[in-house]
């Protein structure tokens, strides 16, 4: 388990609290910082450590909710598992960034789109959610790119070969 | 191995959320999450204090000519207003004498109560805010709550003892009994994805854009005579027996930082039409 992916994902999950909302007046269209962070995370670093992240972040968001917690941690884990599956596809390490970028995205994307389809149903607001297409497109295109912006910071440093290493 | 590990905690993380929602459903829980969020709360309301500045900048740039031009309005509205405040002030002392002669009661300072807004529901779509008053303040389920100007922007949901839940207006559970102020066209405002539309008004009825609307007394739900909103827009089709009527707040409901509780309103009369039925 790491301890700055811990901090990172729940730092994020407390400026979605009481930051977003202050910017982003609509509530369908905030990105979702979490899972932007857990996104980049799993593709760049670890799938594995990003599991763990997910109790504290859904701890946090929802005991300022009127949802259950339980709910938070089950629309989290739709982008720790496309995290894991697209670890597995992690076969050439030599593709590099290049590789990297369009998977963090995407893995980010549909992650959002997941959050906000489980949280769209537990709370009976799927119609709301058809209602409002422009802003989910939105905020799943924020939290793309804020997780492509992320992914080349999360690259782990390449460590110079010596002559015998 | 890999995919082992991953599925070991998928599981493991199901089976959480899975207790997790059935212990919620339990009263040591609720205090429990209770307690966070009298820790989580302070820290919230601290940050916000410190990015709410900015965030008004930043929201408002490039609108410096537009709200010069606002401004200036204003100022012209300001000075006309002043000038009917005079005449109001003479026709007060008339209307308080009609007012006590029919019974009809209008809210005191002391049936009000100003209740800071802590923060909004983080759960997409969900319009609800959590303010700084509780049933220690005398706060119950059902009473009003206005934003500026006295308009209402909600309803008590949730109280807990020093604070509550507020359901806004534009919460898809939110249904409001009202009328149209100048023709008294009877609708039903409802919410739904952080928006209003005014339900159940007859196709051709009398209703314009711009029409502001008050609360009606039908139900015994709210105070009878609370603004509500104004009349975005009136689609009437030959084909809909009603009208699609778009509504839009008169307070910015996205921005609120202050409310005022109507506790001097006991949200009593709530028909329950299966009574005659059993």
């Amino acid at each position: 388990m790491s301890l700055p992916l811990m901090l990172l994902v729940t730092a994020a999950s407390f400026l979605q609290i009481a930051a977003l909302p202050l910017f982003t007046p609509n509530p369908w269209a905030m990105p979702l910082l979490p899972v932007a962070f857990a996104a980049a995370w799993s593709v760049n670093r670890s799938e594995d450590e990003v599991w763990a992240t997910l109790l504290p972040a859904a701890l946090l968001l929802g005991v300022v909710s009127t949802q259950r917690v339980g709910w938070f941690l089950v629309a989290l884990l739709p982008v720790a598992l496309l995290g894991a599956v697209m670890a597995q596809a992690r076969v050439d390490e030599a593709r590099g960034l290049r590789w990297r970028l369009p998977v963090t995205a995407s893995v980010a994307g549909l992650g959002a789109l997941g959050y906000l389809l489980a949280m769209a149903a537990v709370s009976g607001e799927f119609f709301a959610l058809t209602q409002a297409v422009p802003a989910v497109v939105g905020a799943i295109l924020c939290t793309s790119t804020l997780a492509s912006v992320l992914a080349p910071l999360l690259q782990p440093r390449q460590r110079r070969r010596g002559l015998f290493a | 191995m890999a995919i082992g590990r991953s599925a070991a905690w998928f599981s493991a993380l199901l089976i959480c959320a899975i207790l997790m929602l059935a212990a919620s459903a339990l009263a040591p829980m609720g205090g429990v999450e209770s307690q966070a969020r009298d820790l989580v709360t302070p820290l919230v309301t601290a940050v916000q204090g410190v990015l709410r500045p900015i965030s008004n900048v930043v929201l408002h740039a490039g609108q410096v000519r537009a709200l010069s031009e606002e401004n200036a309005a204003l100022r012209l509205d300001l000075e006309r207003l002043q000038a009917e405040l005079g005449t109001f002030r003479e026709q007060r002392s008339a209307v308080a004498a009609a007012a006590a002669l029919l019974g009809t009661t209008s809210f005191e300072a002391n049936e009000l109560l100003v209740a800071q807004v802590l923060l909004r529901d983080p759960a997409p779509g969900q319009s609800t805010l959590l303010v700084a008053r509780g049933s220690e303040d005398g706060v119950i389920e059902g009473q009003p709550v206005l934003g500026a100007g006295g308009t209402v922007v909600g309803i008590v949901a949730d109280v807990e003892a020093t604070r509550s839940w507020v359901r806004l207006l534009t919460h898809s559970d939110s249904s409001v009994a009202v009328v149209v102020q100048s023709s008294r066209v009877p609708g039903a405002l409802q919410g739904g994805g952080g928006t209003l539309t005014l339900e159940f008004v007859e196709r051709g009825a009398n209703v314009a854009v711009g029409d502001v609307f008050v609360t009606s007394a039908l139900g015994g739900r709210l105070p009878p005579g609370l603004l509500a909103g104004r009349v975005a827009s009136v689609d009437s089709q030959p084909q809909h027996l009603h009208a699609r009527i778009t509504v839009e707040p008169l307070s910015d409901l996205r921005r609120l930082e202050q409310v005022l509780i109507v506790t001097g309103f006991m949200p009593g009369l709530d028909i329950d039409i299966t009574d005659g039925l059993q």
